[in-house]
């Protein structure tokens, strides 16, 4: 208990850092263009959802590049990015901003999301189902064709600019009920679906970001492909681009192949002792 | 050697007290005694004291692990250790701790403690029997497959290891080596060297490639290729000795195989070589062999490791050379199965050469066995379902398929000669004289082009995939047809019956009080069946209650509350600082510690229509049992219900367990009684269910259906009807804010679950005896 406590509390005040406006809206600009290899029209589509003011909603299994991919079109489209990873804790202040007691001055400090429609970035909630459902209603007028959000404690209201996109993420795998995403939330964004990329362009991800060569990258998307088999046989999840890449840092710094890819890939994966054994089947049998 | 004091110490460390059991008053005869009970730890240290620091190390290790869960039973451990080495290996040891911890998991405490307590006869033997079963490595080695074949390769047992293009097979038992580790390696690669044979193409000769061959071999023994068998097995059958051609034909297609196997999967030859070392000692010696069995024998050999085990008799030498240079071809880099056959053609003719008996070659155990036969039969089984793939999908194009369509279909069973005698894939699969839509072709070509991706080579296989996602795809877009026959409800139906509507798609619309649903009893099954639930699962249950225990409602801190015991902190100061900027301060600043309450009420809808005959109504009631198990623990609201009928006349809804009824014998012997009755008119038990949980108080609802298929009733009710309405039943239970759920067996359920179910609120299984694990899984993750 005390342990999660502090770990709260280290998350707060890192929230009130930025909040305390320590952070520089420069920072948010994505200096460096990032590695992505588009899979289908993607790009395409979300520049259009941009063109036109809507919000977006990303779907997809865990690791399959969604963030990645909101950070590359933040790029493209020279758009400050703020990111938001929800959790259970957030409340609407976290978003919105609040007062701060400073040298016995009360300051307003805006939070994340009033920030973004500010300077006109790109927000993007990561994972929004696991914040509070009180909290996913300050979002609805702003994902609406008013675009507002209103800013209760100080009586405003802004307006966003054009310039400004709500962007939520959502892995629509297997949800708990106590956690759905409402469905006058959902409604408010458009969808695209995101899966893992074919095997072809894996391989060239995984190789590129773990700095591995070409041939080991087949190897451990191989892996993946077979694992990945196993869904709804027994796991729920394959193993996503993000635990190949894992695997191949690993190997890269020296672990032996076969451990790497138990620790990154194996492990967690699952609990069950027998399927858990069936995939270090696979992966002896693979590398 | 360890000091005494130094292990005490250490004993102390891992028991945490000094003493165990008590002190016991005995009353006898002769008076009263008192029995000494209470044991020191003391009494464990000189034998513990005998034993080697590197030994003990591991003692100390295992003894932790049995101190965690119960100091008493480390401490008998510790006492009977110095004892058990004398009889155990290491390893063993492991396996003796590991029994220990089974009991005590199983039965508790004392049978654990009293197993510690010494060695019996009965524990040594347990655990020096060496050897592999079946039974403890199918479930990961089914999964393994699972993960190699994508699916398509199911295992089974048999009496030995061979596949039928189907099916693989495994012995019942490996017990080669004293170390199961050994033979489960042995049990892996038998498994993958069966996936090998349908990844790398063994069984689907191509006719066409070996026109000139078969006629040769017609030609010089006067046999004739068969039309009926697969095209392996005539062509085996062309050679005089048949038994002779599979054993060389098996030979060199094991070593095509093999070759390619570690190619493709690097790792695995790791797991080959083990296994080759394994069984190389036990070849037999030439000097026991005729002169062909011995030629077989060297050969193999070589192309096994490149070198004999021991030197071959003089006069074999050239001729085993000129076979080997023979087989090099089965071992390029793109040899094919008609490269091997080629090469077995070749070689036969050599050992024709010979005048000497035949008793047979057994080629290296985890090779297993070629079985034409059993190929010739899974292949037409594959032809037969294919040729009904192809004729569903017809039907569903609303392309009338040729009235000679059933026999073609019977006739493709036949058809296993070759089914690319006649050219390109795709003109197989439209063999049937029909003509079909471009766009419809175009998708099939390209899930053939994706499969191809994934299986390398063209087989039955692969267009059973083919025709299963690709008409998955085409039929989530077109519409099945109804047959249109309706049954009337009488006044006499209606009474005591309540009524509901039924959607009607075509006319988008209900149809007013349409079916006659009737409350019914359950009768009472065995009493015992809950037991041998319990003892049948054992391992399962324990797993089960552990992970529901963690779920039972524990404390947790609310932050930003009303009131509560503890000020939070940051919302204390947030409110301050309202305050000061004049701004009306928020009063929840405090911090609650509360009971989580589980507010949740579920009810498990179990479709009792005559499908789920036998297994599937056994299993869905296993997993009932461990699902009562569970929910006792975390004392939700539950409540069982099962569904059958026949026409809208006749909706029967039986009742198991209500929700405010307990877990009693009563319940318990209901879950024994329910038997399978007659169809599945999915709609109005769900509406009624709905009506039931929304006169639940909960905050939480959940409709749990477990089900073996569509919904399908005697009348109308099949197809899209009856797709529509259940879907339309679920999303009213929607409104009702109840969660419904679907757990399905039924391998087609893909096409039409994601349109009953909405995205998620469904898992297919693909096996019934998955569901006493799955049940129990899906309601933890579903609520927590
Ligand atoms: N198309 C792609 N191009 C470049 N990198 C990719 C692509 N797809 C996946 N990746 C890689 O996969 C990894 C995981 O991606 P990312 O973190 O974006 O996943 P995610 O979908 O956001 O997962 P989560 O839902 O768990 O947040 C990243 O390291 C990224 O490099
Ligand atoms: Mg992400």
């Amino acid at each position: 208990m005390a342990h999660t406590k502090l770990g709260l509390n280290a998350r707060r005040n890192g929230m009130k850092e930025m909040l305390a406006g320590r952070v520089r809206i420069e920072e948010y600009m994505v200096q460096q263009e990032p590695y992505y290899s588009p899979v289908g029209n993607e790009v395409a589509v979300f520049e259009t959802a941009y063109k036109n003011r809507l919000p977006v909603m990303l779907k997809g299994p865990t690791g399959c590049g969604k963030t990645r991919f909101i950070q590359y079109m933040a790029y493209r489209l020279k758009r400050p990015l703020i990111t938001v990873a929800c959790h259970d804790d957030l409340t609407s202040s976290d978003l919105v901003g609040r007062y701060l007691v400073k040298g016995g001055e009360t300051e307003w400090v805006d939070g994340p999301l009033t920030r973004a429609v500010k300077v006109g970035g790109i927000c993007y909630l990561d994972e929004i189902v696991e914040a509070r459902k009180d909290t996913t209603v300050v979002i609805h007028p702003l994902t609406d064709d008013r675009r507002l959000l209103p800013i209760e404690k100080k009586g405003e209201i802004l307006k966003a600019p054009d310039e400004f996109m709500l962007c939520i993420s959502y892995n629509p795998g297997y949800q708990s009920v106590m956690k759905d995403l409402k469905h006058s939330t959902r409604q408010r964004f458009v969808g695209m679906n995101f899966s893992y990329p074919p095997k072809e362009m894996e391989a060239e991800i995984v190789s590129h970001e773990a700095q591995i060569p070409k041939e080991q990258a087949v190897e451990l998307v191989k892996l993946g492909e077979k694992i990945r088999n196993l869904k709804d046989k027994g796991l729920e999840e394959g193993a996503s681009t993000r635990l190949l890449i894992y695997a191949g840092k690993l190997i890269k710094s020296g672990i032996e192949p076969i451990e790497a890819c138990e620790i990154a890939i194996g492990n967690p994966l699952t609990d069950d002792a027998e399927m858990q054994k069936a995939i270090k089947e696979l992966i002896t049998t693979v590398m | 050697m360890a000091a005494f004091d130094d292990v005490k110490a250490q004993l102390f460390k891992i028991l945490g007290q000094n003493s165990f059991g008590e002190d016991v008053i005995v009353q006898r005869y002769t008076g009263t005694h008192y029995a000494r009970g209470l044991q020191s730890i003391d009494e464990a240290v000189p034998g513990l004291m005998t034993l080697e620091e590197a030994v003990l190390e591991e003692v100390y290790n295992l003894g932790m692990d049995l101190g965690k869960r119960d100091p008493e039973m480390a401490f008998y451990f510790f006492k009977t250790a110095p004892d058990a080495i004398k009889h155990f290996s290491f390893e063993d040891m492991k396996q003796w701790v590991a029994m220990g911890l089974e009991l005590f998991d199983g039965y508790g405490a004392v049978p654990a403690r009293n197993f510690f307590k010494g060695i019996t006869r009965e524990t040594i033997q347990k655990i020096h029997v060496h050897g592999l079963e079946y039974e403890g490595v199918a479930r990961t080695l089914g999964i393994y497959l699972d993960g190699l074949s994508g699916g398509s390769l199911r295992l089974e047992k048999g009496e030995e290891s061979y596949t039928d293009t189907r099916r693989v097979y495994l012995p019942p038992q490996v017990d080669l080596s004293d170390d199961n580790g050994l033979n489960f390696k042995l049990y892996k690669v038998m498994a993958a060297h069966k996936y090998a044979q349908m990844r790398y193409r063994s069984f689907e000769l191509r006719s066409k490639e070996l026109e000139e061959l078969f006629e040769r071999l017609e030609s010089r023994y006067g046999k004739s290729a068969s039309q009926e068998a697969s095209t392996l097995e005539s062509f085996l059958t062309l050679f005089p000795d048949r038994a002779m051609a599979t054993d060389l034909f098996s030979l060199l297609e094991n070593a095509r195989v093999e070759h390619a196997l570690r190619l493709e999967f690097r790792g695995l030859g790791r797991d080959l070589d083990l296994v080759v070392a394994m069984e190389w000692g036990l070849r037999p010696n030439f000097s026991k062999l005729s002169k062909r069995e011995a030629v077989l024998e060297g050969l193999m050999q070589l192309l096994t490791r490149g070198t004999l085990r021991e030197p071959l008799p003089e006069d074999l030498m050239p001729v085993v050379g000129r076979c080997r240079a023979m087989a090099d071809k089965v071992l390029g880099e793109m040899a094919t199965v008609e490269d091997t056959a080629r090469a077995t053609a070749e070689i036969y003719e050599i050992l024709e050469g010979f005048d000497s008996p035949y008793a047979g070659f057994q080629d290296m155990y985890h090779r297993g066995v070629v079985k034409p036969e059993r190929v010739t039969a899974g292949l037409r089984e594959t032809q037969r379902e294919l040729g009904e793939k192809m004729r569903r999908l017809l039907e569903d194009l609303k392309i009338k398929p040729p009235p000679e369509i059933d026999s073609q279909v019977q006739h493709a069973a036949g058809e296993v000669a070759d089914p690319f005698a006649h050219g390109a894939p795709l003109d197989f699969l439209f063999r049937f004289g029909v003509e079909l839509p471009e766009e419809i072709k175009k998708e099939l070509l390209a899930e053939i082009e994706k499969q191809l991706g994934e299986m390398g080579q063209i087989d039955s296989s692969l267009l059973m995939k083919v025709l299963d996602s690709a008409g998955r795809k085409i039929r989530a877009s077109i519409q099945a047809r109804v047959t249109e026959f309706q049954v009337e409800l009488t006044e006499e139906d209606a009474r005591d019956a309540i009524l509901y509507d039924e959607w009607d798609y075509k006319m988008g619309h209900y149809r007013a009080a349409w079916c006659a649903l009737k409350e019914r009893g359950m009768k009472r099954g065995s009493d015992k069946f809950v037991e041998k639930t319990l003892e049948k699962h054992r391992e399962l249950v324990t797993q089960v209650r552990r992970q529901f225990e963690i779920l039972r409602p524990d404390y947790k801190r609310l932050f930003r509350e009303i009131q509560g015991e503890e000020i939070d902190i940051d919302a204390f100061i947030e409110a301050l600082a309202d305050i000061k900027a004049g701004t009306a301060p928020s009063e929840k600043i405090y911090i609650r510690v509360d009971k989580k309450e589980r507010d949740i009420a579920v009810a498990f809808l179990v479709d009792m229509s005559g499908s789920t005959t036998g297994w599937v109504i056994d299993t869905e009631k296993e997993a009932l049992v461990l699902m009562c198990e569970a929910l006792e623990i975390l004392q939700d609201k539950y409540a069982i219900y099962g569904f059958s009928g026949k026409t809208r006349k006749q909706c029967d809804f039986y009742t198991i367990k209500d929700f405010d009824e307990e877990y009693t014998e009563d319940v318990k012997s209901r879950i024994a009684g329910m038997e399978a009755f007659d169809y599945t008119r999915m709609g109005p038990p769900i509406r009624h269910l709905s009506k039931i949980l929304d006169e639940t108080p909960a905050k939480v609802k959940l409709m749990i259906i477990l089900s073996d298929g569509k919904p399908e009733d005697f009348d109308e009710y099949k197809g899209e009807h009856g797709v529509e309405d259940t879907r339309k039943a679920l999303i009213e239970a929607k409104r009702k804010h109840i969660r419904p759920f679907c757990i399905t067996i039924d391998t087609e359920a893909r096409d039409y679950m994601p349109h009953m179910f909405g995205e998620v609120s469904y898992v297919i299984l693909d096996k019934v005896e998955k569901l006493p694990r799955k049940l129990p899984e899906v309601y933890r993750k579903l609520t927590t």
